[in-house]
Order: structure tokens, then sequence, then C-alpha cells
């Protein structure tokens, strides 16, 4: 007899997010049979920014996330800069590369310890207020000395990733959302003193990254090895690439690139699609975002979700650190819960380890900004990722206003809803197949989902009306979720 | 076992929050005034926080506290936070249930704004229970609103023009749903971690609302311009001060390019100094971000940066007219300054 759970809200995400899985037995277990996941929150930045000044985009768009807010300054910094045909210097890409590293390393600390490791352990006698509590307790969660020393790792990992952002704001200026991200480079100039406060407290994030983050994921994963062997997703995989070395971007930390049908390749933008089938939109489906068209309609009916649903090659893609990994060819071990933890915890370290040299490329006492005048009219796009995955910006604007911004985001991928050809998006197709012991606590389900690091702020923001829009009011019934 | 906490880890049952939220209030030299507002305030240490149209930055910079107490400290001593979508252990129905199920007297925090365009339906936040319902729920049983991040206290980015989802600050929100309690507002965008942390425990000390503004922000940290005590202030006066109002009471980069010879300061982004010429909106914003700064290295230190530090001028985040009348952030050859 399939049993529905619906899981709303599902916590330890950034944003809005609501899953429901149909639960059945097969072949005499417990398992997810079919999964819907649900962006539930809605701003239309989009239509925000029409109008407005492009140069202000990189102060807006970041508020599209307050996790990943420097992901989408750089995007919009690079959209805007390739419509004046202009890189930053060496020390604007090496500061913004920085920021950003920074950046990744504290969301990456915060992913595991604070958002994904709860579903492994049970605090009971070590953390026993809220709000640890109320939780599941299920059998399979670790208990004793190996979740007192998880627990204690979980505080300190509270210092370590405001440290990470301590140390982003050296040239960041402030974290979250930094101001020194601007089409033009970064804002701030080096000196002996910001450099050696950058790289003690890197210096202390790797050893961090070292000593106990890798080595705990590592436990989990040998207390927990089945999970090699569940949510494995579409096994398709995308990046746009991140953390430029040269300044045309040709060279990259992590490049751009895609797995598609275990066959590694390189990416064409055009064969993005975004299909709304499925999702709350009236706007034509299937269009590439640099011609995105989106009109919200919360009534139609079949939909069930405010992401659309992003393809490439009319095929489901994953993005994130997995996916940055395994096309850089730096981790390749398989597909699954574990390899998203595993993979999520060694790019950590891949990119502090980086860091520490592109600090000593940086020219001591010049400016990482460098003038110069924007077109009154272009269209143009910006690629980089969040650390959750694959970030674009597509710009346009005329009479130095904007008119129209389209981001498409990494949960947008993830954590899509049914395209038009009825297939699930890379999360919905990772729960298939999951086993659930206990109906009243899927804690399961809560593992498959939080190993994608979802971030729904992101995933849902946008809309490019039609030129005459207007807001549509709705009465929406209980039953259309 | 190393000791995470002052405390220690199995003590941590225990909640010390008066001791640690007196030493708190006294670092924050938050005074009590014949002003204060005996409604609104409270001593019971349980908060609620939902969030509504937000990007989560507010409980980003949160979890980034030390000034006064770590986030750990706040978590374990100071307050009981019975519900926070983004940390809580249990979810779904459990989670939302027991949220649902606390009795009156917690503290209401609000991050984010509250769509009130499609019967609410722009945001949901637990059980297909939208934001605004669950405004309303939780309002009538808390003993202390406090709407965090400038999204909540004033709309902001969520309510930027032409605002498609009709979204609302808490306080508009609250009027329009009838409900007359009074908020605390705590703007920013993202609030600055020291600005809550501060509040709540001054709050929860005295179970009284610090001094307010005329805007409902706690004024020992929005009592002051940013203007008032920016490092660079004597170069504002030096250098533009004297000619702000000439030619009919217009700023002189009304007419004047900021690349012209004689405006001095920065005239480019990236240059150190007094960033007029480049619209900050110091002089238009309150909050203490030039002495506090932003990210700090540990317990009662100024923090490492911050926005004009960072040579980027003020965008006025924690404004009720963020960003729409903040627009544009940067001038460039003096386009769009705006005078105030």
């Amino acid at each position: 007899m399939p049993t529905v759970i619906k899981i709303d809200p599902v916590t330890r995400i950034e944003g809005h997010l609501k899953i429901e899985v149909t639960v059945d037995l097969v072949n005499g277990v417990n398992k997810v049979v079919d999964a819907k996941s649900s962006g539930t929150m809605f701003r239309g930045f989009e239509q925000i920014l029409v109008g407005r000044d492009p140069k202000d985009a990189t102060i807006y768009t970041q508020r599209i996330c307050g996790v990943c807010p420097v992901s989408h300054g750089l995007a919009s910094s690079l959209a805007l800069e390739s419509a004046f045909g202009f890189s930053a210097n060496v020390n604007g890409r090496i500061m913004r590369n920085l920021i950003l590293g920074a950046n990744f390393i504290q969301s990456h600390i915060l992913h595991f310890y604070h958002l994904a490791a709860l579903d492994y352990i049970n605090t009971k006698g070590v953390l026993d207020m809220a709000p640890w509590m109320p939780r599941y307790e299920t059998a399979d969660m670790l208990t004793g000395s190996i979740a007192t020393t998880l627990v204690e790792h979980y505080v300190a990992a509270l210092a370590m990733r405001r440290k990470a952002h301590q140390m982003g704001a050296i040239f960041g200026g402030k974290l979250p959302c930094s101001p020194t991200i601007v089409a033009g480079g970064c804002t701030e100039t080096p000196t002996t003193v910001k450099i050696a406060e950058f790289r003690a407290l890197l210096t202390e994030l790797r050893n961090f990254i070292n000593a106990t983050l890798i080595p705990d994921v590592r436990a989990i994963a040998a207390a927990f090895p089945g999970y090699y062997k569940i949510g494995q997703g579409s096994r398709n995989l995308i990046a746009f690439g991140v953390f430029d070395l040269d300044s045309t971007g040709s060279t990259k930390l992590l490049k751009r690139g895609r797995y598609t049908d275990t066959v590694r390749a390189s990416l064409d933008l055009n064969q993005i699609a975004e299909y709304v089938s499925h999702s709350w939109y009236s706007s034509p489906t299937g269009l590439n975002p640099a011609k995105g068209v989106t009109i919200p309609n919360a009534l139609k009916t079949g939909a069930y979700s405010w992401i659309k649903a992003p393809r490439y090659l009319n095929k489901v893609h994953e993005a994130g650190p997995l996916a940055r990994m395994y096309i850089n060819g730096d981790y390749t071990r398989g597909i699954s819960v574990l390899d998203r933890l595993m993979a999520r915890a060694l790019e950590a370290k891949k990119v502090a380890d980086a860091m520490d040299g592109w600090l000593n490329q940086l020219n001591i006492g010049t400016s990482g900004y460098t003038y110069k005048a924007m077109p009154s009219a272009a269209s143009s796009h910006g690629l980089t990722e969040a650390p959750r995955g694959a970030l674009g910006h597509w710009v346009s604007f005329s009479n130095s206003k904007l008119t129209s911004y389209q981001v498409l985001t990494p949960t947008a991928w993830n954590a899509s809803p049914k395209d038009d050809a009825g297939k699930h998006g890379p999360i919905e197709q990772a729960l298939v197949g999951t086993p659930v012991k206990d109906i009243s606590q899927p804690v399961e389900v809560l593992r498959v989902i939080h190993s994608f690091d979802p971030c729904l702020s992101c995933a849902v923001h946008m809309l490019r009306p039609a030129k005459n829009f207007s807001p549509v009011v709705v009465n929406v019934p209980a039953a259309a979720f | 076992m190393a000791k995470i906490l002052e405390a220690g880890i199995m003590q941590i049952s225990r909640r010390d929050f008066l001791k640690t939220a007196a030493a708190i209030g006294a670092a924050a030299g938050i005074e009590l005034t014949s002003l204060q507002d005996a409604l609104g305030a409270t001593n019971d240490p349980r908060v609620i926080w939902l969030q509504g149209q937000g990007c989560t930055g507010c409980s980003v910079s949160f979890l980034n506290s030390i000034y006064y107490a770590s986030a750990a400290d706040v978590l374990v001593k100071v307050i009981d936070l019975e519900f926070h979508s983004t940390l809580i252990a249990s979810a779904g129905s459990k989670a939302w249930n027991y949220a649902l199920s606390r009795s009156p007297g917690f503290i209401l925090v609000v991050e984010g704004a509250i769509p009130t365009g499609a019967a609410g339906k722009y945001c949901t936040v637990g059980g297909d229970m939208t934001v605004l319902n669950a405004l309303k729920l939780f309002a009538q049983k808390a003993n202390c609103i406090l709407s965090v991040g400038t999204c909540a206290s004033f709309g902001g980015l969520s309510a930027g023009n032409p605002n498609p989802t009709s979204a609302r600050s808490v306080s508009a929100a609250l009027s329009e749903l009838g409900i007359t309690k009074s908020v605390v507002n705590i703007p920013g965008c993202p609030v600055h971690p020291d600005w809550l942390v501060g509040t709540i425990t001054y709050i929860l000390t005295n179970s009284a609302l610090p001094s307010l503004d005329s805007y409902r922000r706690p004024k020992a940290y929005f009592g002051a311009k940013v203007h008032d005590k920016c490092p660079n202030l004597s170069s504002f006066n030096a250098y533009y001060a004297g000619a702000i109002n000439h030619s009919g009471g217009r700023a002189c980069l009304k007419c004047h390019s900021n690349t012209d010879e004689h405006i001095p300061g920065a005239k480019k982004l990236g240059q150190a100094g007094c960033l007029f010429a480049l619209n900050c909106k110091g002089r238009q914003t309150y909050a203490d971000c030039p002495t506090r700064k932003w990210n700090s290295p540990g317990t009662s230190k100024t923090g490492v940066n911050w926005c004009v530090g960072g040579k980027s001028p003020c965008h006025g985040c924690t404004q009720p007219n963020f960003p729409d009348g903040m627009s544009p952030f940067f001038a460039l050859n003096g386009n769009g300054v705006n005078d105030d």
C-alpha cells in the first residue's frame, strides 16, 4: 500500500523546500517509488531589477542568497565585464577568487556539520535542548563517543565557518554580501598586513579541513557504507567552471564541462533549455536562459513548484562539488549520497590549498579595480560556480538601464520538478529507490536531499515578464500542493 | 575531551543565560533610559525564528556572532531556539507541529518580508501554511517581535519596485492583519550579528526594550549616521561641506562630474578616502559600521573591515528606503548622484 510522506518544511537547507515521497514495498523493503520536489517561495527578482542601473546588479544579485552571495556578485561582475569586453586586472581576479574561496570554505563547513551531520548523529545525552530537540532518533544513527566527538566538531565548526567569513572580509569588505566585488574588479588593495592576516586564517582553516572535516566525512562514510549505493540520481553532471587562473578564464581551478551518459564532454550553452510543464508558469517552455520568459501562474494544473526544469540536451544533469570534481578528474569514485559528501570535503581542501598560492600572486599596493566606461546597451552573460553548483547570469540593458536579467542557479538544476518529457529532476531521481525504515522518521530521505546542499532562494527568484506583465492574483486551493 | 564551550560540553543542559546576558549587556553599553518601552519585552528566552521572503543572509550573519558571544554560546546559553528551519534537527510535521504547539510568551524573530499577493501563496513555510498566516499565528502568541534584516524591517529588496508579490515589512503585514503589537526593527542587509545579539540579550536581561528611534531601531546601534563616525569625515568637511549647497541649494555633483579637476576626494572606485563623489550614502544612513566594522575576529574586537574601509561606498542598507531610494549605488562621472 503506497504511503505519501510530505516533508514540509525540509529543514537544514537554505530557503523553502517541500518534498513529497511515495513509499511502497518493493521486494519486501519499504522504498521511495516516486518523489516531488517543490520550491515554495518566490520573490520576482528580475522584475525588480528591470529599469535599474546595470552596475548596481552586483549589489542586488548578492541578495538572491545569503549563503552564496559572493558567487552571484562574481557572476554579475563577469556578465557586466563581458558586456564591455573587459577583464579584471590580476589583483581584481585574484582577490575575487580569494573572497569566493573563503565563502566556499565557509559554505562547505556549514553544510557538512550544521546542515547534514545531524541526519547521522543521535545527540541524546550530548545536546538535549532546542534547536537539537526535537529530533529524529533512528536505530542506525551514531551514538556514544563518536557522536560526542562529532558534536564537539559541530561546535568547533561554528567558529571555523565564522573565521572563513572573517578571512573573506579582509578583501571583501564584509560577509555575507561583499561590496568590494564590482564590475571592473575588486575595490580593495592588497597590503602586506592584509595578506599575512588572510594567510594566518587560511592556515587554520586548512588544518581544520585536513585534521577534522575530511576525517569526519570518512567516519560517516565508514559507518553508513550503504549510502554509496543510495541517491545516485540522473548520473549526469554539469559544471560552468570556477576560479579563473588567467585573465581570459580559459584555465580554471575547476573546469567547465559535463559528464553525460558516462562521457566527459564540453559545454555548449545553446543546449540548455528550461521547461515549465510542471512549474507554476504560463510562459513558453523550453527556452534558453538567454531568451528566457517567465510569467507566474500559481493555479496551473499539474504544476507543483516555483522552480523551472533546466535540462542540457534534454537530459537531466546535476550540479555541485561532485560534478566539478568529477569533470575536473579529481574525484571519480562514483555518484551517490556519500560521494557528494566526500567530494565536497575534498573540494574544500583543493580550493583552500590553492588559495595559499594565489596570495603570492597579489601585487601589493595596486588596486584590484580598473575603470572602463560601460556601453549604454549590451547583452552578455557571466558563468561561475556557487558552492552548490553551476551558476550563470544573463544580462541585457539599453539606455543604461537593465531590460532583462536571467539567473540559472545550481539548485534550479538539482531541485527541479519534472520536465515536459516527464523526467524527474536530480533530487527526485536520487530519492527513488531510497529505503525508508520508519515513515514517521524518514531520515533516509533527508540524507539524500541534504547531500545536494539545496539552496532554494537561488532556485526560485527570477521571473522575466512579458512586456505587459501584470501580477496574477490567485487563490490557490490546498489541493494544488 | 576538548572543552569547546566555557561551561564544557557536558554542562550544556544548564542555561546560564542571565549571567552571560548581563555580561553582554555591559559590553554593549546599552543604557536603560526613561524612554524605554515596557511593552513588547520579555525575559522568556524561547525564540521562534520565521523566514519569509529572504535569502538567509541574516541567519548566516547571526552565525558570525563573536563580539558579544559566539553563536554557540547564544544558542546554548542565551536563547532557546525552538524553531529555525535552517538549524533545527527535526523536519517536516515533527518540526512544524512542535513550533505551532509552543505556549505563548516567546520571542518571535522574523527574517525576510511577508508577501500578501496571491493570498500569500508566494511563500509557504510549513504544512502548506503561508508565511502570512504563520506570522498571524505566531505574532498573537509572542511577547516580543523582532524584525531582523531590512526585508523584515522595511520590505527591503523583496519589496523593491514594482513589488510583484506585494511583499510587506513585518509591521506593515501585522497592520494589515489587524494585529496591534509592537515590533523592534533590527535592519541591515544583512543584519550585523552584534545588532541582533546585543538587542536580544538586552531584552532578556532587562525584561524591557532598549531605547528605539522613530523607525523602532535600537538607538544603541542606529542612533548615529555612518557619516558621523566615518574616519573620512574631516576630509568631507574640508572638501565638500562648504560647497554642498551652492548654486541654488544643489550638491556640487548635480552639475559637475566627479572627474572634474576641482572635485576632491576619491573619484574612482578603489581609491581610499571620502567616497562622497562615488555616491556614498553614509550621510543618509544610520548604523555604527565605521566603529564596530564587520566580521569581528574575537570577543570585544573591532571587525576586520567594512564597506567604506573596503573602498566601496555605503549603500544605505539599514534604511527604510533601501534599495529603491538608495540606488544607484555607484556613481561614476557624476551620473545620478543623490543629495540628501
